[in-house]
């Protein structure tokens, strides 16, 4: 999967996508800074285009950005046209350095691939002292394999880099390139709105004469289209926020929050809505559909392992064996960012990324008599907006389509159309969520169905939360020393297995031990973990299971005559939050239950003089409910915790603080055990 | 082969994480190979090299490799499905790449798919590309097998620096090397570098080997060759000393007719002369040490001013390095010590030989030293390569005394150096030339850290109150140069989240104040407001953490195996004072016991609780003395760090007067 800095973000990037693999995905622009010195060609006399100038001297900056680490003064965009339908973009961008950190966002760089042709790429820069600088050609450094993301082979982006002298605080760095855009998209974004502030940036296309254009706005009200020329559009906004959320607990992803306007052309009239959103299923059905055509391998392997169940069976068998014989391996050259593998070739080598998944899943399908399609998704929630059509994504799964009467409770993900079919959404790129349910990261998220006539932008399902849990049962003896001994045994359902499933996949016998010695680093400050056990990891049908004994010394903490014990021994659900002023929605990884039942049996000699008071919270998107007993010399704790909803309004965050402060409270309260 | 024009080119190979080979035919799996599920000899591997060879034929201008692979876990599956090949273009080429897989029941699928050149990086005319490709239909259990020969041409001549350890068990590796034939009656003389950096003939294949046992290592009439049998895969530990220079290895160079003697004295000398030319130019420096010092200054005195001097150059590694065409537009040079004098700028080893030059201007001795970093590389002197040393430091005699500096490490303490500067081997100036020399150890009492807490607690467990944080050595050193890669502001936000991640959960720190940022020779001194709340509360009583700077860290190493050292980086102490005034209505009823955790020799953990009515007070003291331990004290290390962390997460009782519910809160006082 290719992923996004500003400029990237503001083209159709390919759809490889691996989501398992989100934090992994970064482009490395700064990085490849490293090491760079800045070999500029300086002059005092070096000539300085007129729109850096201008922008450089332009007004004073907003006083709200006082704290801004750095500022576009300008983003410039051009978009021309050709009567052949290709675009070329001249892109340009001036930036002041304002505080020594703003130094990372004023990189010059641009990428480019074999079919997005770079023509030029120049830079300059006024160091805080006035001087002019202008680089060479042989100055820049071009790099490629960058961003491709974990198992990505091969892809075709490449990037053109520089560090320009004069880049410190007060300094301005500045740079333009021209380049022809991907001739198969017939859509561009202006992403206007940037991490940090921008003064003004403008936005204009050029077409053909008697072509259309369509804008659509996403995250942005409406900006009115100023025609300057029969066939030119401009939009021009100044003085927009950057947004900055490198320290804001549970934020949407950037892009999410991010203005930006989609303007589509065509020689043909173009649709709206719902009807713009069909016509960008449709262009995928037709670039994905011949792809998945399986020869009679594909056909014929797909028959012996589905078998003669009913639709759930079959399709049970199929999924199985796409995610756990299908390795994930992307190969991009210029549509093929896009465009599937043949079925045929996927399924000899075993290997494809996420859009070959679903293909050979569909041929696979289709080969036992059940249709499957595409379904063009984004796994960063809330990036693909309703309102907005485009081919905005990162990421294609499966929709299958569900006979008409078929019922089955493991069918979860479940989507109707509009045209009352019913398709289960099926991600195969995943390996660790069972065909039925839906990893976390899409749950909620709009994607566009790619099904010939059924093609359409569909909102993905949010699953129960009763069917993603995790349950933490254990049995501990305390001794009068204060060493606490037990047995653990946590389960885990549905998605919220996902992320531990694929961990301890990949994991030795060692690397298992570890980790759980990790985990249990964060409830213990001396402990022995005792046998270990985990099982079924990839069997998706069973919940996930480690069981564990451990010994932790000192767990119980002497006060005089009193020991303080803390009933919630393991596992913890409370989530850190910040006091300050909430701006940006609040986005939880995903709903579930997780439920806590801990006995203590207390020491021969002590009595239960004191538990904590029972917690009982009902926040609408969130149930809390918790109680420690004393029974028969022993300390129960139970607790149960339900999330709801997967994304919260900034004014529901004092609510979620509260709820938070609770369950924080909760985990580390004690109970006191007095000695008799 | 026609070497008419002679080159020589060091090409540090790339290919240490490259499975490789050296025969051409396949090689037929035993059946234990095929039906083997997890390896005795490496249990927790998720794969093992069953072979991995190199044949490296400098005459033939190429190097062959091969590689088998058996895949034992779905963690092996991934990382070596895909294989990468690094080359340069316009000097190596890969061919005769073939591969297969072979699955546990034998059936063999050949690798018929497309290797992809892809390139990485191009700069100044240099463009390194890769050879890409993917194994067909590999499943836990197969065996991948592959080879394929970098072939370049005459123009260049390659010599092998083989790390012998991979990421996983190897079973049995063939390295053969067949060097280029150093006939001095020849007309194509490979020249390599003599200690002085003059070019001359080689005369000799120099190696530098550090083997596993059992290795076989011969010299052949075809080359040397070297084979080995159940290679351990390089430990992956947190704190482990620098596996690099750990790790075995074998690299070969070659050289003229001297001795590793000769070549350390003599390439000492040639730096000793490069270091003494760039720090003249006395009259100038002359100028500006009389500037900044004063005719009755001690020796001490002098020094101190110097160093204050030499610290508020800019150093360009905490800014932006600047190239010598953007020196050169602002009318500046970089030849002497002179030049960074007149711009306030250079690099660390620039401002290092500026210390130098003041120093020997104000009349003081003063010698330079250069030496590696610890946490990456250890000197290994049995391989003659000068380039191992990387960083400049001073030692200057003060009253009969001699004290190492670290100009090139802004900020660092007068009289200190950088802890990765420290305990280091390295080569110095001395009065007959060089020698290589120990730098001195580190001491906690140079990095000290002092954390002062005055609270006030509510009745409701609402806290107020402030934190001063007081830091010399390493940890003020750390924060000033943030500061410097970023700003004030930046820093003091930073060392609020840092000191948040401590405290008790609910308490919540800002800092409001930080002073000595840009003064190395004050305590660097960070005051913080705290607010929120904190502690939890039974029926009848409220329980407070009894370590607040500690109650939310956890002991640095949860497992009870290790395989390797412990480098703990550097020794440090702190200091904790706790006083919290209580609210009213609470009262102290008990306290954590007062504890030592004895480490003889290497730590020292002691905490003390007081309190009185309506005051309680905590005071503590770490102390690491020692910062290297053998695999054999790891348990010992780890039981005391355990015992410190469990003693920190001691709790102190109080009373409360009874309260209404509201108070008191439902849920506990962290509200």
């Amino acid at each position: 999967m290719r992923d996004q800095t500003k400029e990237r973000r503001a083209r159709t990037s390919p759809i490889s996508g691996r989501p398992s693999l989100r934090g992994a995905r970064i482009w490395t622009a700064a990085l490849l800074m490293v090491g760079c010195v800045a070999m500029a060609h300086a002059s005092k006399d070096a000539q300085l285009p007129d729109w850096v100038l201008q922008a450089a001297t332009d007004a004073p900056l907003k006083a709200d950005w006082r704290d801004a680490k750095a500022v576009y003064l300008l983003e410039d965009t051009l978009i021309t046209v050709q009567p052949d339908g290709r675009p070329v973009e001249r892109y340009r961008a001036v930036v002041r350095i304002l505080r020594p950190q703003g130094r990372d966002e004023a990189h010059p760089v641009t990428w480019f691939t074999k079919d997005e042709k770079l023509e030029s790429f120049h830079v300059w820069s006024i160091g805080p002292d006035g001087h002019h600088y202008a680089m060479k050609d042989s100055e820049y450094i071009e790099s490629g394999d960058v961003g491709a993301g974990e198992g990505i082979l091969y892809g075709d982006i490449r990037m053109k880099v520089a560090s320009p002298p004069g880049a410190d605080p007060g300094g301005v760095v500045a740079w333009e390139y021209v380049k022809q855009l991907s001739p198969y998209f017939a859509e561009d974004t202006w992403g206007f709105q940037n991490r940090v502030p921008t003064v003004r940036s403008v936005y204009e296309i050029d077409l053909p004469g008697g072509w259309h254009e369509e804008a659509v706005w996403a995250r942005h009200a409406r900006v009115e289209t100023a025609e300057i020329t029969p066939g030119h559009f401009r939009w021009e906004q100044a003085n927009i926020d950057g947004i900055d959320l490198a320290d804001v607990p549970l934020a949407p992803d950037w892009e999410a929050l991010a203005g930006r306007m989609t303007v589509h052309f065509s020689a043909d009239p173009l649709p709206e809505g719902d009807a713009l959103w069909s016509k960008i299923g449709n262009w995928y059905y037709t670039l994905a559909a011949p792809r998945s055509e399986g020869g009679g391998d594909v056909a014929s392997t797909a028959r012996t392992l589905a078998g003669d169940g009913d639709f759930m069976a079959k399709l049970a068998k199929v999924a199985d064996f796409m995610q756990q014989q299908i390795r994930y391996v992307g190969i991009e050259i210029g549509i093929g960012g896009w465009q599937p593998h043949p079925a045929q070739d996927i399924f000899r080598s075993r290997y494809g990324d996420c859009k070959d998944k679903a293909t050979l899943t569909v041929a696979m399908l289709d080969a036992v008599g059940i249709r499957g399609a595409w379904v063009s998704v984004d796994d960063r929630r809330g990036v693909i907006d309703p309102n907005a059509p485009s081919l905005f994504g990162n990421h294609m799964i499966a929709a299958i389509e569900i006979p008409k009467g078929y019922e089955n409770p493991r069918l979860q993900a479940v989507v109707t159309t509009k045209s009352g079919r019913r398709y289960l959404i099926f991600d195969p790129t995943n390996p660790y969520v069972p065909v039925g349910q839906l990893p976390d990261y899409e749950q909620g998220s709009y994607g566009v169905l790619a099904a010939g006539d059924d093609s359409q932008l569909i909102q993905l399902p949010i699953l129960n939360p009763d069917a993603e849990s995790i349950e933490r049962k254990a049995k501990f003896e305390l001794a009068a020393d204060g060493t606490l001994k037990g047995d653990v045994t946590v389960l885990r359902y549905g998605a919220l297995s996902d992320g531990m499933r694929g961990r301890l996949a990949m994991d030795s016998d060692k690397e298992q031990r570890e980790l759980v010695e990790r985990l249990l680093q964060h409830d213990f400050s001396t402990f022995t973990l005792g046998d270990e056990k985990v099982a079924h990891v990839r069997e998706l049908d069973k919940p996930l299971e480690m069981d564990y004994s451990v010994t932790a010394p000192l767990y119980a903490k002497g006060a005089g005559s009193l020991l303080l014990v803390r009933p919630r021994v393991v596992g913890s659900d409370a989530e850190g939050l910040d006091e300050k002023p909430r701006k940006v929605p609040i986005s939880f990884t995903g709903v579930g239950t997780w439920r806590d039942d801990f006995d203590v049996k207390i020491p021969a000699g002590y009595t239960v003089d004191d538990v904590p008071d029972p917690v009982s919270m009902d926040v609408g998107f969130a149930t809390y409910h918790s109680e420690v007993k004393a029974e028969g010399g022993a300390l129960h704790y139970k607790r149960e915790y339900v999330l709801k909803k997967l994304e919260l309004e900034p004014g529901e965050y004092a609510k979620l603080r509260k709820l938070e402060a609770a369950i924080t409270t909760d985990e580390n309260s004690d109970a006191v055990l007095k000695k008799q | 082969m026609g070497l008419t024009y002679r080159r020589f080119f060091l090409f540090l190979t790339v290919f240490a994480c490259l499975p490789a080979f050296g025969a051409a035919n396949w090689r037929q799996p035993t059946a234990d190979e095929l039906k083997m599920t997890s390896d005795p000899k490496a249990p927790d591997a998720p794969a093992v090299y069953l072979n991995r060879d190199e044949y490296m034929d400098v005459k033939g201008h190429y190097d062959r490799i091969y590689a088998r692979i058996k895949i034992l876990t779905e963690k092996g599956r991934l990382q070596f499905s895909d294989v990468e090949i690094p080359y340069r273009a316009g000097v190596l080429n890969v061919r005769a790449l073939e591969g297969r897989t072979i699955h546990s029941d034998g059936t063999i699928i050949p690798f018929t798919g497309q290797a992809y050149s892809k390139e990485l990086v191009k700069a100044g005319g240099v463009r390194v590309m890769a050879r890409v490709f993917s194994m067909p239909d590999v499943q836990v259990g197969s065996i991948l097998e592959y080879q394929f020969e970098l072939q370049y041409d005459d123009m260049w001549i390659f010599f092998p620096e083989w790390t012998l350890q991979e990421r996983v068990f190897v079973h049995e590796a063939h390295y053969h090397f067949i060097p280029y034939p150093m006939d001095l009656n020849s007309s194509n003389l490979l020249m390599v570098p003599d200690p002085q950096g003059r070019l001359t003939p080689a005369t000799r294949l120099q190696y530098d080997a550090q083997l596993p046992p059992g290795a076989r290592f011969q010299d052949l009439p075809s080359g040397t060759d070297l084979v080995m049998n159940d290679v351990a895969a390089i430990p992956d530990e947190p704190y482990s000393p620098p596996l690099s220079s750990f790790s075995y290895r074998l690299f070969y160079y070659y050289t003229g007719n001297f001795s590793a003697q000769d070549f350390w004295k003599g390439a000492g000398k040639s730096w000793s002369q490069k270091v003494d030319r760039f720090a003249t130019q006395p009259d100038v420096i002359g100028r500006a040490v009389a500037g900044i010092v004063a005719p009755g200054d001690t020796d001490d005195q002098k020094l101190k001013k110097i160093y204050e001097a030499v610290m508020t150059v800019d150093n360009t590694a905490f800014s932006r390095e600047h190239s010598e065409a953007e020196n050169k537009a602002e009318g500046l040079q970089v030849k002497t010590a002179a030049d960074i004098w007149a711009q306030k700028r250079g690099t660390p080893n620039e401002i290092a030989r500026l210390f130098l030059a003041m120093t020997r201007a104000a009349g003081l001795k003063a010698s330079a030293m250069i030496v590696t970093e610890r946490d990456e590389r250890v000197l290994n002197a049995n391989y003659l390569h000068w380039e191992q040393l990387t960083d400049e430091i001073a030692i200057v005699t003060v009253e009969g005394k001699e004290m190492y500096f670290d100009p090139g490490e802004r900020y660092c303490d007068y009289g200190k150096l950088h802890w990765k500067h420290t305990q280091v081997l390295g080569i110095r100036q001395t009065d007959n030339g060089t020698e290589a020399v120990l730098t001195p150890a580190a001491d906690y009492k140079d990095s000290v850290v002092e954390r002062k807490a005055t609270l006030q607690l509510g009745p409701d467990g609402k806290l107020q109150g402030t934190i001063t944080l007081s830091m010399t050595g390493v940890e003020a050193l750390r924060w000033r140069q943030v500061a410097l890669r970023n700003d004030e502001e930046e820093t003091k936000k930073r060392i609020g989240e840092e000191l948040q991640t401590l405290v008790p959960d609910g308490a919540r720190v800002k800092t409001t104040g930080l002073t000595g940022l840009t003064d190395e020779s004050q305590p660097l001194v960070a005051t913080l407001e705290v607010s929120g709340s904190m502690g939890t509360a039974t029926g009848k009583r409220i329980l407070l953490p009894g370590s607040f700077f500690e109650t939310n860290v956890r002991p640095l190493f949860p497992e009870d195996r290790r395989e390797n050292p412990v480098d703990l980086h550097y020794p440090y102490a702190v200091r904790d004072q706790v006083k919290i005034a209580l609210a009213p209505g609470l009262t102290v009823d008990s306290l954590p016991t007062n504890a030592q955790i004895p480490f003889p020799k290497n730590a020292d953990y002691i905490a003390k609780y007081g309190g009185s009515g309506s005051v309680y007070q905590q005071a503590r003291l770490m102390a690491l003395g020692k910062t290297v331990y053998s695999k054999d004290e790891y348990p010992e290390l780890r039981d005391f760090l355990q015992k410190a962390s469990a003693q920190d997460q001691q709790q102190v009782v109080l009373d409360r007067a009874p309260v209404s519910a509201s108070a008191a809160g439902g849920s506990g006082t962290n509200q």
